[in-house]
């Protein structure tokens, strides 16, 4: 008895069909350090019921590669696997620099030209090992964040050298393979910030740079704080519609056959943050802008809201995003979504 | 007897090299860091060579953090900054930063503590150092003063329990339902001051929410607060793990001000 191995006690099973009404519905779930297996399964499962085909997932390079070429899967695989069998298109965002590829006292998203090379490597090789099941892979994230770029001033040309790198190495390991462009944050930063650079002339730079050559999709971060979904876009606002501008920039760089995918974005329902919405305002704001997604934005492939469950509470504001608790218990705005995919009457949202 | 005659033989060679060991980390030792075994704080003796307290927040949580119509930073935590920067004898200088960029920017010595209602976690980021809790934070019941203070989760049970939908307060309760054995019958309304609405009519007969949104309810002469949290969660302050003197003086100044009524009057002014 003791020579027969045990038995995985949870598998993903056949593949499930998503049903909705509307296809560009998405969510941003936080699996990466979700460990329990049957929890991850659970967490999709839901996504899958509430009428969302699109999930963004982070795989952190430092997890997958702890050395130099040694790659290890099982984490993703499970994760993507899940993904798959509940089916659900995965968007897989790739940075977090392993040690073994910066200097000392630097932080995990610093990475100079030297380390270029080993990230799209990384890249290659995620591309590779998840070809057939992973079709679209977003290239680093907010890198016009000082944070993001490990503490440096933003810089969008050094970040097109990097995306190249990745692009090149993406196409060669699967020339199917859709590459995004980061999404940016959203932010008033004047270039020279010490802290970050706004993202419409980060954008630019990157295309002045030759960008446009080396993404298929450009990955976007949409954010409505305290605005409603219909708020006009505006150079001096941060709001859901900014993305428009976004999408500006890349008409009149002649971008504009290219889709947009929003990979993070909503409102948040935290009681003393001032850029937060009531819990009601949340999800009628929620709907209007999957609505938006479907009936206007044409030029969005999908719209995956932040986040949708953390595996244990976050005990900030950022709990004010999820829709589901870590106990699955899900949100008042969960079973709305649920209802507005499936063409349900409403049990709070009054329409 | 063999190991002892070695011993003698070799016990002046040991000394003279460890004395050359010696001397070699003197001269070395101010590129190597060794702080810690020195018993050296960089970032408290920063604080006290520039004679300024970097705290580092986002200033959009009112009432602890929040910045007034001049732009200058307010709230509990500000006045928490500025009572710790006076018994150090220093000025403060806040750094307002969104709040998830908080623990990187300390790490990279972008201030020197964090001081915006950050709640306590188990799972301490590497390299960050906890203050003793300050505060406590967490879900409290408000009834009506002729039915008495709720004390506790159980007096819930059966019972008709206002809460803003979607709120902290309405997971908490749902989750009792679901896993804890309460039968709450939960009245989900559209905000909290309906919620109270209802209390006062009659149609509920506890609400339940944040405490700090609780406070202007319970100074309603109807209404009481129930004297202890149903769910308790930390406040603390952040600073480097390795700034060891400063987090030892951090906590010996919360203390004080614990025992001298400095917390209990900042509660007051701003809850």
């Amino acid at each position: 008895m003791l020579s027969v191995p045990p038995q995985r006690l949870v598998v993903p099973g056949p593949r499930r069909e998503v049903e909705t009404l509307n296809p560009k519905m998405g969510v941003h779930t936080r699996l990466t350090d979700e460990v329990e297996e049957w929890k991850i399964q659970q967490t999709l499962a839901l996504v899958r019921q509430m009428g969302a085909p699109w999930v963004v997932e982070y795989f952190p390079w430092a997890y997958y590669e702890p050395s130099p070429g040694r790659y290890e899967w099982g984490h993703a695989d499970v994760v993507v696997d899940h993904a798959v069998a509940q089916g659900l298109t995965v968007l897989a965002r790739i940075d977090y620099v392993p040690e073994w590829a910066r200097p000392e006292d630097t932080t995990t998203r610093y990475l100079d030209e030297d380390g270029y090379d080993a990230y799209a490597a990384f890249v290659g090789a995620f591309v590779e090992h998840f070809a057939g099941r992973v079709q679209h892979v977003i290239i680093w994230n907010e890198p016009n964040l000082s944070f993001e770029w490990g503490y440096r001033q933003p810089d969008p040309e050094a970040y097109t050298e990097l995306l190249r790198r990745a692009y090149q190495s993406a196409k060669e390991a699967d020339p199917n393979i859709v590459v995004l462009a980061a999404g940016l944050a959203p932010t008033l930063a004047p270039v020279g910030d010490p802290w970050g650079m706004n993202e419409l002339i980060y954008l630019q730079r990157m295309y002045d740079a030759d960008a446009g050559r080396w993404f298929d999709g450009l990955a976007a971060h949409s954010y409505g704080l305290s605005f409603g979904a219909d708020e006009p876009p505006a150079q001096d606002r941060l709001n859901w519609r900014r993305v428009e501008l976004l999408r500006d920039v890349m008409v009149a760089n002649g971008d504009a056959a290219k889709q947009v995918y929003v990979t993070e974005g909503g409102w948040n329902d935290h009681p003393r943050w001032t850029k937060a919405v009531s819990s009601y305002d949340r999800i009628q704001n929620t709907v209007d802008a999957y609505e938006m997604a479907l009936h206007t934005w044409d030029w969005c492939a999908a719209l995956c809201v932040w986040a949708f469950r953390y595996p244990w509470p976050a005990r900030s504001f950022q709990d004010g995003f999820t829709l589901v608790t870590p106990e699955f218990v899900p949100k008042p705005i969960y079973s709305e979504l649920a209802r507005y995919a499936q063409g349900e009457p409403f049990e709070y949202l009054e329409r | 007897m063999a190991k002892r005659s070695l011993w003698s033989r070799w016990w002046p060679l040991a000394l003279a090299l460890a004395v050359v060991a010696y001397a070699l980390l003197q001269v070395v030792g101010g590129s190597l860091d060794l702080r810690l075994r020195l018993g050296r704080d960089e970032v408290w003796e920063g604080i006290q060579s520039r004679g300024v307290l970097r705290v580092g927040m986002e200033a959009s949580y009112p009432p602890f953090e929040f910045a007034d119509e001049n732009g200058a930073v307010q709230g509990f935590d500000a006045d928490l900054a500025h009572a710790l920067a006076e018994r150090w004898n220093v000025e403060v200088q806040f750094v307002d930063l969104h709040f998830d960029g908080l623990v990187e920017a300390l790490l990279a010595e972008k201030f020197d503590l964090i001081i915006s209602a950050l709640p306590y976690e188990e799972r301490l980021p590497r390299g960050v150092g906890y203050s003793r809790p300050y505060l406590y934070l967490g879900l409290q019941a408000i009834s009506r003063v002729d039915d008495g203070a709720i004390a506790g989760r159980e007096e819930l049970n059966e019972r008709r329990v206002a809460v803003e939908l979607g709120s902290e307060a309405h997971q908490y309760l749902r989750l009792q339902n679901r896993d804890h054995g309460l039968a709450v019958e939960i009245l989900a309304e559209r905000t909290l001051e309906q919620a109270i609405d209802a209390l006062k009519q009659g149609q509920a007969d506890a609400v339940l929410c944040d405490r700090v949104e609780a406070a202007p309810f319970i100074q309603d002469e109807g209404l009481v607060g129930s004297q202890a949290l149903l769910t308790a969660e930390p406040v603390v302050i952040a600073a480097a793990r390795d700034a060891s003197t400063l987090l030892s003086e951090l906590n010996a100044a919360l203390r004080e001000m614990e025992n001298d009524g400095t917390l209990a009057r900042l509660e007051r002014r701003w809850f």
